[in-house]
């Protein structure tokens, strides 16, 4: 894929080390000079020095012919700017834009940005929980935080320790993932019992999340 | 007419002065508190100190009332955020909007609640409209 990068810093490089070795074209986009030039010897890239709010520079870097435009900068006007530039007068077909204000999200995706990365909302979410409770650890999100895999160790005095997994009351919607004990991994049944020091690895709507933590983890 | 009135430079204040001269409820919004010393002695709207760009500035400044918003900041990028803001977050009726970069014109073409204006285009036009005219006497 063809994909334009606009932005710096430590996510620009270790992002584009990442696409391009997968097989990627990349071109960046940075308007500092200084880093502009430091991306071009770092990375196997074409490097455009720029303000890609400008159409002429969306162009020097070949957005017509671009599959995907990736805009991380600091500001949203910026990030909305470009992508919305990239779209309507590239004819670029996927946009990404990281949006640094969470009451944006909807409005860019309403402004047909297909891809949003509200990066306050996904960094809090995380520190919060690991705040919470030490004894969860978030694997992974989907869908921007909308579905979280994480895992939860069963404590002693919890409501599922010593019990069957079908003996547990759970939300339907809350699907157990895998139980890891003794760094051996077993895919749970209805029959599978629950101990003490087990990690449950669970899949469930983040809104859902607490319940499931309350479960294997006990109350404080 | 209750207008609000996105940004408070040159353009911004001298439109709040006259608008609001002219009878109408006016509000500025501004970031820079500094600038609101442009605004005339008589100007007699309100003036809110924020980024227009946080829905919450926008909510003091009453904007989901208003008939008429004007964006006349001098940076197009925020000027296209706020407009959306405005068309989408808020319905406002009517938007009109100061462009800088002719480039960006383009960007408003399927916006038909938002009306834009080009400092630019503008000032060719009106060069033009007088070349031609003195050039028929």
């Amino acid at each position: 894929m063809d994909i334009i990068l606009v932005g710096g810093g430590k996510l620009i490089y270790h992002l584009a080390k990442k696409l391009i070795s997968k097989g990627h074209f990349l071109t960046i986009i940075n308007r500092d000079r200084k880093q502009a030039e430091d991306l071009s010897r770092e990375i196997n890239a074409t490097v455009v020095f720029g303000d890609a709010t400008n159409q002429s520079v969306l162009e020097d870097a070949g957005a017509y012919k671009a599959d995907n435009l990736v805009a991380l900068t600091q500001k949203d006007h910026n990030n909305l700017f470009i992508c919305k530039m990239a779209m309507d007068y590239f004819g670029v077909e996927r946009t990404t834009a990281l949006v640094n204000n969470p009451e944006n999200e909807e409005l860019f995706s309403t402004l047909g940005i297909t891809g949003i990365f509200n990066i306050t909302d996904l960094v809090s979410s995380i520190i919060e929980q690991s705040v919470v409770a030490d004894d969860v650890s978030n694997l992974t999100m989907i869908e921007e935080g909308k579905l979280s895999i994480f895992q939860v160790e069963v404590s002693p005095d919890s409501e599922a320790c010593g019990k069957e997994i079908k003996e547990i009351d759970l939300p339907l919607t809350i699907v157990l993932g895998g139980i890891v004990r003794n760094g051996d991994i077993t895919i749970p049944r209805g029959g599978s019992k629950v101990q003490a020091g087990d990690k449950i690895v669970i899949i469930s709507l983040p809104e859902e999340q607490a319940e499931a933590i309350k479960v294997f983890g006990g109350e404080e | 007419m209750f207008i609000v009135i996105i940004g408070c430079g040159r353009t911004g204040s001298l439109l709040a002065g006259n608008l609001s001269r002219s009878g109408h409820e006016v509000v500025v919004i501004e970031h820079d508190p500094e600038s609101f010393a442009l605004l005339p002695v008589d100007f007699s709207g309100f003036q809110i100190e924020g980024d227009a760009a946080e829905n919450d500035i926008l909510k003091e400044g009453k904007i989901e009332s208003a008939d008429l918003v004007i964006i006349s900041t001098g940076n197009d990028q925020i000027n296209y955020l706020v407009s959306q803001m405005a068309k989408l977050n808020f319905d406002v009726p009517r938007i009109m909007v100061r462009t800088i970069d002719p480039a960006v014109e383009k960007m408003y073409e399927k916006d038909e609640r938002v009306e834009i204006f080009s400092q630019i285009s503008l000032l060719a036009e009106n060069m033009i409209n007088k070349i031609e005219r003195e050039g028929m006497r």
